[in-house]
C-alpha cells in the first residue's frame, strides 16, 4: 500500500480525474472528499463489504439442481401465509387520524 | 441467442432484453449482463439469469411485496447511471435480492441493496439507500405482530 502524509485542505490525485482531499482532522476521525466521475460508485469499505458478502451468500442459495427445489418451498410459503390470512384477525381500534396540537 | 441455464435448462432470448449492469453486482463486477425471468407460477419471485454463467442465478423480489410502505430514496447520480430522469418514475422497476433457504424462516431480502433497472434502455444498477430503515438481511416472514408479506400471485 502507498503511504502518503497530507496536511489539512492538502488533496491526492489518482489517475487523471480522482481528487481525495482532506477536509478536517479530528482526533479519531478525518473528513475526506471525494472527487470522481459519476461512473465511479463509492462506498465505505464495511458497507461495500457486507453487501458483497450477501450478494456471494445470494448466488450460493441458488445452488439447487432443480427449480422445483425452490418452487416447493415458495409454494410452502403462500400456504402458510393463506393460515395466517385466514386467521381472525385481532382487531385493534383504529388510530385517530385526528392532530393533536 | 442461448444459454443454458443450471436451472431452467436451454434459454433463447434476443438481445434487446438483456439487462446490463454496467459495474455487475457490488462486489461481483465480472459478471454484467442477464434476463429477467418472469413466470406466473414463480410470482411473486424472478430470476435474474447471467447470460455469461449458467450457474449464476438470484431470485429477487419486488421489495414493495416485502414491506407494503418500502421507503427508497437514492442518489440522483444512481439514478442517472442508468438513464432514469427524476421525472420519469415510471421508467424504472426495483427488486431486492433473496437469500434462499430450505427453512422459510431463514429467507432473507437484501432490502437496503436494491437493484434498480431501467425498464426501456435495460440499463441496471444495484444501489444502496441513502435512508437507514433496512438491513442486508431482513427476514422474508416478518413476526406476526407486523404486516403479513403479500405472496399471494394474485396482483
Amino acid at each position: 500500500m502507498l503511504v502518503l502524509t497530507r496536511k489539512k485542505n492538502q488533496s491526492i490525485v489518482i489517475g487523471n480525474n480522482i481528487e481525495i482531499k482532506i477536509l478536517k482532522m479530528g482526533k479519531n476521525s478525518v473528513e475526506i472528499g471525494i472527487s470522481a466521475p459519476k461512473t465511479y460508485s463509492i462506498f465505505r469499505e464495511e458497507v461495500f463489504t457486507e453487501i458483497q458478502k450477501k450478494n456471494v451468500e445470494a448466488i450460493k442459495s441458488v445452488d439447487v439442481n432443480d427449480i422445483t427445489d425452490i418452487t416447493t418451498i415458495f409454494d410452502q410459503l403462500r400456504e402458510k401465509q393463506k393460515i395466517v390470512e385466514a386467521a381472525p384477525q385481532p382487531t385493534t381500534p383504529k388510530k385517530s387520524t385526528k392532530k393533536t396540537t | 441467442m442461448e444459454i443454458i441455464s443450471k436451472l431452467f435448462g436451454n434459454i433463447q432470448y434476443s438481445k434487446e432484453n438483456v439487462i446490463c449492469f454496467e459495474e455487475g453486482l457490488i462486489g461481483i463486477p465480472e459478471k454484467k449482463n442477464f434476463i429477467l425471468i418472469e413466470k406466473e407460477d414463480f410470482k411473486p419471485f424472478s430470476y435474474l439469469q447471467s447470460v455469461d454463467d449458467g450457474t449464476f442465478i438470484l431470485i429477487i423480489i419486488n421489495p414493495l411485496m416485502v414491506e407494503k410502505d418500502y421507503r427508497f430514496d437514492i442518489f440522483k447520480d444512481d439514478l442517472y447511471a442508468v438513464g432514469i430522469e427524476e421525472n420519469n418514475p415510471d421508467s424504472f422497476s426495483l427488486f431486492s435480492i433473496v437469500i434462499f433457504s430450505k427453512q422459510i424462516e431463514e429467507i432473507t431480502v437484501n432490502m437496503k441493496a436494491t437493484i434498480l433497472i431501467n425498464v426501456i434502455t435495460k440499463q441496471a444498477k444495484q444501489v444502496i439507500l441513502i435512508n437507514d430503515d433496512y438491513g442486508v438481511e431482513e427476514p422474508l416472514i416478518r413476526q406476526a405482530s407486523s404486516e403479513p408479506v403479500n405472496l399471494s400471485r394474485k396482483k
